[in-house]
């Protein structure tokens, strides 16, 4: 990594650094991890590294027939290479400066396995080993430059002069400048390659220092793949104390262990040595590891170890306070438990007693697992506590959990923990432990001394209204106060929750509700507004406690349950599963705007988002799309489920943008979430799927319309991408200015909120090649076929699209996007319906741009105008670009075998750019320049 | 006999003489038609548009005898083999009357400057105040596309002229036109054209040159007598 990015990088993982504070890693050979802080942004996979690189395949002499770039994992587990590319650069070019510079990857790669991405072919050498992945990167045989990028859009920056931003670093992974260039890793570049030398990263590729001269070395190419022979990862030994950081009280005692692993695998420590750096802060037995806590305040507990895989040292901190004033029993205290019955676990919950109607927002209830101490389970408290004493001036909140969401024993625990983050109580059933994890790390549980032992259903363990003992199992109180007698509610309410028959996508979202109005135990009505969500497990679907959107974090099941929040007893739950969205070899990035991304004066308001299955343009101040680009052929038709799984869009959150999620969509009223690339016209794959549900994907759409005209057209296109024939789509809205009065453009903003903004009309416009002919053998506008359409967004439109058919010109006027701009002008004035554009051409008759003063530099010019003379007269200009110029008024253009030819001799050396304009009646114009350079 | 007359006359011969060289020298004026050329505009390419173009003008209301103009041609295609003509001819009512003057021309082949055709020796007399027009038409086959240059021409219009074009040339000695007034907003206002006009010719009246004749006989035998 170069030296710039590892200071930023730092930066980022200092938090993790910090975490990982009492963890000791011994042996520097371990790979370096390339770029943590885009991991920590965007899920960069760790350990991937550039290990061979080769540029001088086909060439005369050349080992191999082919350039390659070569990858190795250096990591220990299997890391996806979805999202990452691999990119070029010449010696002192940007990275990707054209579209065949970048190689999208797929797929994964194992710990300690090869990936081979084949670049250009030649005539000379051998044939590569089956590649793992192919682009058509011509890399230079000598010098240049290999990133492996976390994006497919271009990087498009180099070291110097176009130094790449911060941004832009972060989303480097690893780089590789070879020869002479201006952009490597560390203090210089890796060596000068040819037909005969590969650059390789030493070790077999397990060597990052972050130094391109001292990781790599010349050697004969020697490609690598998938299928080649693995090569283990250098692996760290991973020196463990436990508990990490504890907490303690003068006079009670902290015992330490530790563990080693490496590659993850236990290693026996041999032999522990133990300090403690501030004796009079606490003592700690050397071999034992049993410190005694002596004085407030802060000591580092160290320890050596000793293995049959090397040697290491750890340290931690221990915390030594004051024991508390006022007494052991807390104002906030659990006060019921029930997690154990004979057979199926039922009902199970927790219930906490404090003060009435005390706010408990930000509090939580954190349970643990008594073998090993981890945390497994955190259930965020909200609101105030119902006021449920009447003899006192207490009240309690009680907690549900789904059946066996609380742990048996034994022993396992639960921890109190306030808004600051602060352990209240660490109590445990079925005897005690320490924490090794959460909030309650390094402090150890106290017993309540009562357990249940598959207990009937309807009892729980009870804490006496002074909160010193525990008793029980007994018939439940769940929502009274222990210290009166308990009046059980008058019925038992019913919440049901929707479900979801199909996975949900990890990294995708969508929205829980209640399947109708449910009722809670005093028989008031729940609706979506009354209850708080919670999730058995948030490292695999997480979800936002008031508003239900959920989010599929890992590959798993989680119940989500909706606790009424009346009587914070009556629940509701249902199960997500989460699986990994799978991609068609059909998306394929760029191919989207293959004849030409649009493009329009202002750039400012075009944040460009790439994916395979559509590209877009989004704009932050409406919240919505500028337009969206996809193709829709056959294959990208199949059987995939649809999602259902609207997100908010990350790209957006890694671009410090703000991302609506799908909560914040909804209003109930006429607008629907219509998506611009619809989701029918990707279900060959549900992650291909998946990905048309990103919310800015979507615009704000009248439901009658979407359901109407709209779809009419959607079908309409699906309906004829069959066979052979490609269709080229591009989308979006249409703000009229000021059309809501009061300077709101459109409809104004959804529920004028000032977030999402509601165009009051979409086009959509589609170039049909029916033969699915490349965009460069578009030479006639009978080549292919136009459909372009323009629809209010309002109930008026519905039946057929035809009603509102229109020329891509009036949408381009409407909009200000340039479409299509890769067909080729003769065409695509045809195709729009406009005015054809001259097209002129200028070229040196000497061939050469290059000159002395006082040389006359002659340039031929012609031009072609599709309109035909119907275009003309045409107005000729060239600008010298010393200032001055020549203008003519020509009835005829010229042409390729009838050239005007102009001279012009330069006074003084300089470069100058030559501009041919030549503007046609309507007052198109074409242009083309020439750069002269005039040497003294 | 005679040379009583001179002598006689002797004083009314000398006043003649002065009156006729006074009378034949020439009182010129330099008009400059429109600014100096900025642009130009296409003529001559025979299958397409303007194979003639007219700049309308309206003679001086003193200065009435045209005695010179020119005019500036560069290369647009087909250099100096085009072949056309210049001239002058009456504009009334919205149409050419016929050509008053012309003079044949060969294309210019500069590609780096416009060159200037001076066409002197014109001393054609003009009605003070009558629209005229100065005429440029290609000669040769019409389908000669090959050929073409551009006549400098001037965004700024002078005086009551207008631009006025024709895509109809002539092999005859004068277009036949229709001409048709360019009013396309790209097209330059004016051609780039200047001109001398005077009072009267530099060639003196026939009894002007009696008259010098009779005066210089008479002073040549004044003269004599008096050696003698």
């Amino acid at each position: 990594m170069h030296a710039r990015l590892k200071r930023a990088a730092a930066l980022s993982v200092f938090a993790v650094l910090s975490a990982c504070a009492e963890r000791g890693v011994v042996e520097p050979a371990a790979p370096s991890f390339a770029s943590p802080r885009l991991d920590a942004v965007s899920g960069v996979p760790p350990f991937v590294v550039i290990s061979q690189v080769y540029g001088a395949g086909g060439n005369v002499s050349a080992v191999f027939n082919s350039d390659f770039v070569e990858l190795y994992n250096a990591g220990p587990s299997t890391v996806s290479l979805d999202e990452l590319s691999v990119q070029y650069a010449s010696a002192n070019g940007n990275f990707a400066s054209n579209a065949n510079q970048i190689v999208p990857l797929s797929g994964s790669i194992a710990s300690g396995q090869y990936f081979l991405v084949a670049m250009s072919a030649g005539t000379n050498g051998a044939a590569l080993p089956a590649a793992d992945a192919t682009g058509s990167i011509p890399m230079a045989a000598g010098s240049g430059k290999v990133a492996l990028v976390k994006q497919f859009a271009a990087l498009g920056c180099n070291g110097s002069p176009t130094a790449c931003t911060t941004e832009q670093r972060l989303r480097i992974v690893d780089l590789v400048g070879y020869g002479i260039v201006n952009f490597s890793e560390g203090t210089g570049s890796a060596p000068m390659l040819s037909a005969i030398l590969a650059a390789f990263r030493r070790d077999g590729g397990r060597q990052d220092t972050n130094d391109n001269s001292a990781d790599f070395t010349a050697a004969a190419p020697a490609p690598r793949n998938r299928a080649s022979t693995t090569l283990p990862p250098v692996a760290a030994l991973v020196v463990t104390i436990a508990p990490s950081a504890p907490t303690t009280t003068i006079g009670a005692p902290v015992v330490f262990t530790v563990t080693a692993s490496k590659s993850g695998t236990p290693v026996t420590v041999t032999t522990a040595s133990w300090s403690s750096a501030i004796m009079a802060t606490a003592t700690i037995n050397p071999v034992s590891g049993v410190a005694q806590a002596l004085a407030a305040g802060t000591t580092t507990i160290s320890v050596d170890v000793t293995t049959a895989e090397g040697t290491g040292s750890a340290a931690t901190l221990l915390t030594v306070s004051a024991p508390p004033t006022g007494g052991s029993v807390p104002a906030v205290r659990f006060s019921e438990i029930h997690y154990d019955n004979f057979g199926n676990d039922q009902d199970e919950k927790i219930e906490v007693e404090g003060p009435a109607a005390m706010d408990l927002t930000g509090w939580s209830v954190v349970l643990y697992n008594g073998n090993g101490g981890v945390a497994y389970s955190t259930m965020l408290l909200a609101g105030v506590t119902r006021t449920a004493c009447t003899q006192s001036a207490r009240s309690v909140v009680v907690v549900s959990y789904p059946a066996n969401g609380i742990q048996n024993g034994s022993p396992d625990g639960m921890a109190l923990v306030d808004a600051s983050g602060t352990v209240i109580e660490f109590l445990s059933y079925e005897g005690s432990f320490a924490a090794v994890d959460g909030p309650a790390v390094g402090l150890s549980s106290t017993d309540i001394g009562v357990a249940e032992n598959s207990s009937p259903v309807g009892q729980s363990l009870q804490r006496s209204a002074d909160g010193t003992s525990w008793s029980g199992p007994a018939t439940a109180t769940f929502g009274g106060c222990n210290s009166e007698p308990f009046t059980p509610p008058p019925g038992t309410g019913s919440i049901n929750v929707s479900t979801r028959s199909t996975p949900l996508p990890v990294g995708f979202q969508t929205q829980l509700f209640l399947s109708g109005i449910g009722t809670d135990n005093q028989g008031n009505p729940v609706t979506n507004t009354d209850v708080r969500w919670s999730s058995s497990n948030a490292s695999i679907v997480s979800v936002d406690a008031t508003s239900g959107v959920v989010t599929a974090r890992a590959m798993g099941q989680a119940t989500l349950t909706a606790t009424a929040t009346s009587d914070n007893v009556t629940t509701g739950s249902t199960v997500i599963t989460t699986n990994v969205g799978q991609l068609a070899a059909a998306a394929r990035v760029g191919f989207n705007t293959a004849l030409g991304e649009p493009t329009d004066a202002d750039p400012s308001d075009d944040v460009r988002i790439a994916r395979r299955q559509y590209s877009l343009s989004y704009n932050a101040s409406r919240g919505t799309p500028n337009w969206v680009s996809w193709n829709l052929d056959a294959s990208h038709r199949g059987s995939a489920p649809r999602c259902n799984c609207f997100t908010a869009d990350t790209a957006l959150t890694r671009l410090g943008l703000r991302a609506f999620d799908t909560n914040e969509w909804i209003n109930g009223g006429v607008w629907s979430r219509g998506h611009v690339s619809p989701s029918a016209d990707w279900n060959v794959a549900d992650g291909d799927n998946a990905a048309t549900f990103f919310l800015s994907n979507m615009i704000p759409q009248n439901q009658t319309a979407n359901g109407g005209a709209w779809g009419d057209l959607e079908n309409s296109l699906r309906s004829i991408a069959v066979g052979s024939t490609q269709i080229y789509i591009v989308s979006g809205p249409i703000y009229t200015r000021n059309r809501a009065g009061a300077g709101l453009d459109g409809f104004g903003f959804m529920n004028s909120l000032g977030r999402i903004a509601v165009p009051d009309s979409m086009w959509k416009v589609a170039i049909v090649v029916p033969d699915g002919r490349p965009v460069t053998d578009i030479r006639n506008a009978a080549d292919v076929q136009v459909i372009a359409a323009n629809m209010p967004n309002e109930a008026t439109a519905t039946g057929s699209w035809n009603r509102f058919s229109t020329t891509i010109d009036a949408i381009q006027q409407s909009t200000g996007y340039d479409l299509f701009a890769l067909i080729t002008e003769s065409v695509q004035c045809r195709l729009e319906v406009r005015n054809c554009l001259p097209e002129p051409t200028m070229v040196s008759t000497s061939g050469s741009n290059t000159m002395a003063r006082g040389t006359p530099f002659v340039v031929r010019s012609s031009a072609s105008d599709a309109d035909g003379s119907a275009g003309g007269p045409w107005t000729f200009r060239i600008d010298w670009g010393d200032g001055t110029t020549f203008n003519a008024f020509l009835t005829t253009l010229p042409t390729a075998s009838r050239p005007n030819t102009r001279s012009k001799i330069y006074s003084a050396p300089g470069q100058y750019t030559v501009r041919l304009t030549i503007t046609d009646k309507n007052g198109g114009q074409g242009v083309q320049t020439l750069v002269v350079t005039v040497t003294p | 006999m005679m040379r009583s007359i001179f002598r006689s006359h002797g004083s009314a011969v000398v006043a003649a003489t002065l009156a006729a060289v006074l009378s034949a020298s020439p009182i010129a004026a330099q008009v400059t038609l429109s600014s100096a050329q900025t642009t130009s505009v296409e003529f001559g390419a025979f299958t397409g548009a303007f194979s003639a173009l007219a700049q309308r003008f309206t003679a001086p209301a003193d200065n009435t005898l045209l005695q010179s103009y020119q005019f500036y041609l560069s290369y647009s295609f087909g250099g100096s083999g085009l072949q056309f003509r210049s001239g002058v001819a009456e504009f009334s009512g919205g149409t050419f009357g016929p050509v008053l003057f012309s003079r044949s021309h060969s294309g210019s082949d500069n590609i780096t400057e416009f060159d200037t055709y001076a066409v002197n020796s014109v001393n054609l007399r003009l009605s003070a105040g009558t629209t005229y027009a100065f005429v440029f038409w290609g000669l040769g086959a019409r389908n000669d596309d090959g050929l073409s240059n551009l006549l400098g021409a001037s965004s700024e219009s002078f005086g009551s002229g207008g631009l006025f074009a024709s895509n109809t040339g002539d092999s005859n000695g004068s277009p036949s036109g229709p001409f048709f007034a360019l009013d396309d907003q790209s097209a330059p206002a004016s051609l780039a054209l200047s001109a001398t006009f005077g009072s009267a010719t530099v060639v003196p009246e026939p009894t002007s040159l009696v008259l010098v004749a009779i005066g210089c006989a008479g002073l040549l035998i004044i003269a004599r007598r008096r050696r003698t």
